[in-house]
């Protein structure tokens, strides 16, 4: 009879589901305190995480894994660094975030508008003094390097660096996102600006160059959302980007030899990315395991395996997949940029970009 | 009396609507767009002509539009016509089509068009092979603002088709015919008699279209990111990221919809004379 299969199927499904959960029970702690911190957050039952776009920095990985381990959820917004401020100091009476996620610069920023509290996660110790601030109001969790990304389809001649991409030969080719916008557009301006013979008080140097690009018309397009789709969609010969979408086209979308990864040789910049508690947090211990989460050797892996550089410099990767990286010499060319004073010049770069490059 | 009452409550959920998601967002955004910093200012409406972008973007956001407006209402006015008089199953089919391209989001649309004109796609290896154009030269047009001209296009003229649709249908016909019979010539029929019946419809589509198209941003933005000078693409500058300022970006939008409002008005009361 109908209904009995119905039945049967239904009695499976359920047994199933039965033998699934409850996830997340913690077999060996990772470090002390960590299965009393998960039973308080199961209280709680909810995370909210501002700014961790799942495509962005393989947070998609990390928010599976949290789920494996402690049976949270993480619900997630994708914001942007300044909206993310923005909204928390709207919010501040009444905190809907547990964590915010935001380009560094960004946390000194959240720190000085009130809407941080300090936290110190397991692995604290281990991040550059540089790169967090000394309470733990914000701390750097992972770091990206400017370079370029090749789509070798289109591209014969690999520019080796800056100075290459203003040949004619590159003419309506190169893809980059705006620094108005996007924090990496605006490491682009800093990296422009030193390989060019600027810093940070001066950077006309690097803007001049991205308005001389663009003034050759070797400029495509200035992007802001769906630049990683339209790179693997093949409309993008140029890209300059962080490297971790450079592997992940390379290595996981599958391009392979069709995509060159290249350090420029002028030099390039990397840009840490940091993560705050909220003040106010709704879900103080979930926040808390998931910033531990995020600091664990496990978190910091799960960075690494998404091509993403984890903070924690000793994390040791399966030689297949260190080997993937591009060599350490080339890296050295990638310089760290004092950016507690980037976070104060970006407004003002941001508008000398805006009328230099597209006020002609 | 009693049915004054009656039609007052009938209205009166339509006005708590419009009071809550039209009135009230616009009086919050320009209350915003007055302060910095806490303080009382119109610095934020000063920036629109000390800063060349902003005037550059209203400039190209009006020159996008009106574009599109005319292309839009020229194209959509005999197709609406050829497709009132296709009859039977062609009518039908084409009539539940048409406003398709209304519900794809504006992501869709950016990508959609990409996929079809985008440096590998389909008419552009086409035409490439053809012609032996370089790709790259040749779909570089798609991500400037005469890209989004075409792309535009593709969800103004549905939206002037339907306009004017209903328009043909409510024509009165034997006007025409007693015209004809009276010893008008077709450009006098054409002038004094089918014009100033359809007449309105023309207005009412293309104020739409050149309202829709002054204030369309999914489209613009999946297809050509930031780089277009248009004034939604620097509102979302403002709210996003490193140049967040909210101010501006609320004078910026109130400045957007007063432009298209008063442009609208002026056109409609230019034209709606002729009648």
């Amino acid at each position: 009879m109908k209904w009995v299969k119905v039945l049967t199927v239904m009695a499976i499904l359920f047994g199933m589901f039965c033998l699934m959960g409850p996830a997340g029970a913690i077999e060996q702690e990772m470090y002390p305190g960590e299965k009393k911190l998960h039973e308080a957050a199961l209280k709680e039952g909810a995370l909210y995480s501002y700014d961790t776009g799942p495509t962005w920095a393989n947070w998609q990985g990390l928010f599976d894994a949290f789920k494996q381990r402690y049976g949270i959820e993480v619900t997630w917004n994708d914001l942007g660094s300044g909206a993310t401020v923005v909204r928390l100091e709207k919010e501040k009476n009444n905190p809907q975030a547990d964590t915010a996620y935001y380009f560094m610069p960004f946390g000194a920023l959240a720190k000085e508008r009130g809407v941080t509290q300090p936290l110190k996660p397991i692995n604290f110790d281990k991040i550059p003094n540089l790169l967090k601030d000394p309470e733990g109001h914000w701390f750097s969790i992972h770091k990206g390097t400017v370079v370029f990304v090749i789509n070798k389809n289109y591209v014969k001649d690999t520019p080796k660096g800056w100075k290459d991409l203003l040949d004619p030969k590159y003419s309506k080719s190169i893809v980059y996102l705006d620094p108005r916008t996007a924090g990496i557009g605006y490491a682009i301006v800093i990296a422009t600006s030193y390989a060019m013979g600027g810093n940070l008080d001066n950077m006309d140097p690097g803007i001049d160059y991205l308005a001389q690009l663009q003034k050759v018309g070797n400029v495509r397009m200035i992007e802001k959302t769906t630049e990683y789709d339209k790179f693997i969609k093949g409309e993008i010969p140029i890209w300059i980007t962080y490297d971790w979408n450079a592997y992940r086209a390379k290595y996981i979308a599958g391009l392979g030899d069709a995509v060159d990864i290249v350090i420029p040789i002028e030099g390039t910049i990397t840009s840490p990315y940091a993560i705050s508690m909220v003040k106010g947090a709704p879900h103080p211990n979930a926040a808390k395991l998931w910033l531990n989460f995020i600091m664990s050797e496990e978190g910091q892996g799960i960075f690494a395996k998404g091509f993403v550089r984890p903070i924690l410099s000793d994390i040791k990767l399966p030689p297949d997949l260190a080997n993937k990286f591009l060599p350490a010499s080339d890296y050295r060319r990638a310089m760290d940029v004092d950016w507690v004073k980037a976070q104060q010049v970006q407004e003002k770069a941001a508008k000398l970009w805006g009328n230099k490059v597209l006020g002609e | 009396m009693r049915r004054n009452i009656f039609l007052c409550l009938l209205l009166l959920p339509l006005c708590l609507l419009l009071l809550l998601f039209l009135v009230w967002p616009m009086v919050l955004i320009l209350w915003e767009s007055f302060l910095v910093e806490g303080k009382l200012s119109l610095s934020n409406y000063l920036s629109m002509f000390t800063t060349k972008l902003y005037g550059d973007s209203l400039k190209t956001s009006l020159v996008l539009s009106l574009t599109t407006t005319i292309i839009g209402t020229v194209l959509g006015i005999p197709l609406s016509y050829a497709l009132y008089r296709s009859g039977g199953r062609i009518k039908a089919l084409m009539l539940s089509i048409t406003p398709v391209p209304l519900t794809f989001s504006g992501l869709v649309v950016g990508f959609a068009f990409i996929i079809l004109l985008g440096a590998s796609g389909f008419i552009t290896l086409l035409l490439s092979k053809i012609f032996n154009l370089n790709p790259l030269e040749f779909s570089s047009f798609l991500f400037t603002w005469k890209g989004l001209v075409v792309a535009y296009l593709y969800f103004l003229i549905p939206r002037m088709v339907l306009t004017m649709i209903s328009a043909w249908s409510k024509a009165d016909w034997s006007l025409i015919d007693a015209a004809y019979s009276l010893g008008a010539s077709k450009w006098m029929t054409l002038r004094k008699v089918l014009l100033p019946m359809i007449w309105p419809a023309v207005l009412a589509g293309s104020s739409l279209l050149f309202a829709v198209s002054m204030g369309a941003f999914g489209t613009a933005f999946a297809l050509s990111g930031t780089g277009v000078k248009i004034l939604p693409l620097v509102i979302y500058t403002h709210v996003s990221e490193i140049s967040v300022d909210i101010g501006k970006a609320n004078a910026l939008a109130i400045i957007l919809a007063l432009v298209t409002t008063v442009m609208i008005m002026v056109y409609e009361r230019v034209f709606a004379t002729k009648e």
